[in-house]
């Protein structure tokens, strides 16, 4: 009788290494990555750090279409360090508001300098239009 | 600097945009732009369009940002100016929403009109004593009176486009907001501008003595 209750308050260890899961439905931050030319950055290794920590808070590769997402726990200026295989990365600092959601982040070069370049191509082409046509009037 | 859609009541901005269409009509005839002029033109208007994207937000709400406005009135004459920095607010309003089209009538009359105009009278003016003054008095106006102009039409806002409650139908703050929020941050930027415009008239003169004459 003893041997048979022992072995019964044994039973919860058996349970100890039990994965369990949980789904739900929660709003993530998610991070989408392309070369400049469109082309997809699938399957790639990156680091995510939370704010003011140098141990990574998540790692993996991004997913088939580029992507990854993450869950932030806390506020303040994550920052995400994508790898390619081909040498080429990025590091992306995303800020998290009092409410965990997406508060800004670090726009690439490209794209915070396309208004500019596109600006002043049309300028160019502009005057450059004028200068033909004075041209052909002999002005 | 630039003001958006939706701040200015139509009452003021087609007005505005009559005038400003009948400004455009009158440089195309007297801009004096010859074939060989049009290179400088085009460089200065690059500048002045790049300045005018990189506005640093003020407290109060608003923004200052270079223009090059007295630049290109001293280089190329006012009425040259006027055309080019019109085409260059036409470029920002419909392509990029810098500053909004229906307020493009009133950014042509402050900015690309009082400015260059401004701006160039008071060169001409000053510079009978000094070039030098003359050259950063010119940057100075033309940064400074485009805003006194953008503060004045936003403040009478609510007292001529209001519901019958007085409630303001459009941009909300009067003359006693919109002054001293615009003009404060201008007045001290009118410095940079007229340091700007003094330096890049004096390095055009000496390296791209060929290209930009006119001074």
């Amino acid at each position: 009788m003893r041997l048979l209750f022992g072995l019964m308050m044994l039973t919860p260890l058996l349970f100890a290494h039990d994965l369990v899961h949980r789904v739900s439905h929660a709003e993530c931050i998610a991070v989408s990555f392309s070369y400049a030319d469109q082309s997809d950055f699938s399957y790639q290794s990156y680091e995510l750090y939370a704010p003011g920590e140098t141990i990574p808070y998540q790692v993996g590769r991004t997913d088939k279409m580029s992507s990854l997402c993450f869950l932030p726990t806390k506020q303040g200026v994550w920052t995400l360090k994508a790898f390619g295989e081909d040498g080429h990365g990025a590091t992306v600092e995303i800020t998290v508001d009092d409410q965990l959601a997406l508060g800004g982040y670090d726009r690439p070069l490209f794209e915070k300098f396309q208004k500019v370049f596109v600006g002043l191509a049309l300028i160019f082409a502009l005057f450059g239009g004028l200068y033909f046509y004075k041209k052909r009037r002999g002005e | 600097m630039h003001i958006p859609d939706g701040f200015l009541s139509p009452i003021t901005y087609l007005p505005a945009t009559a005038v400003a269409a009948g400004l455009i009509f009158l440089a195309l005839k007297r801009a004096e732009l010859d074939a060989d002029k049009i290179a400088g033109v085009a460089a200065v208007s690059a500048f002045s369009f790049v300045a005018m994207l990189f506005a640093v937000p003020m407290p109060g709400g608003t923004s200052v940002h270079l223009g090059g406005v007295g630049l290109m009135a001293v280089l190329f004459g006012p009425w040259t100016a006027f055309g080019a920095l019109s085409l260059v607010l036409l470029v920002q309003a419909l392509l990029f929403g810098e500053g909004g089209i229906t307020a493009y009538g009133v950014h042509v009359i402050a900015i690309a009109f009082a400015g260059s105009v401004s701006a160039y009278t008071v060169y001409r003016f000053v510079k009978r004593f000094s070039e030098s003054a003359a050259l950063f008095a010119a940057g100075w106006f033309g940064l400074v009176i485009p805003a006194v102009i953008v503060a004045f039409v936003l403040g009478i806002q609510p007292l001529i486009a209001h519901d019958a409650g007085g409630k303001p139908l459009f941009f909300p703050f009067g003359l006693e907001v919109t002054l001293p929020s615009i003009m404060i941050p201008h007045l001290i930027a009118g410095f940079a501008e007229g340091a700007v415009t003094l330096m890049m008239v004096r390095f055009l003169q000496r390296y791209f003595k060929g290209v930009f004459d006119a001074v």
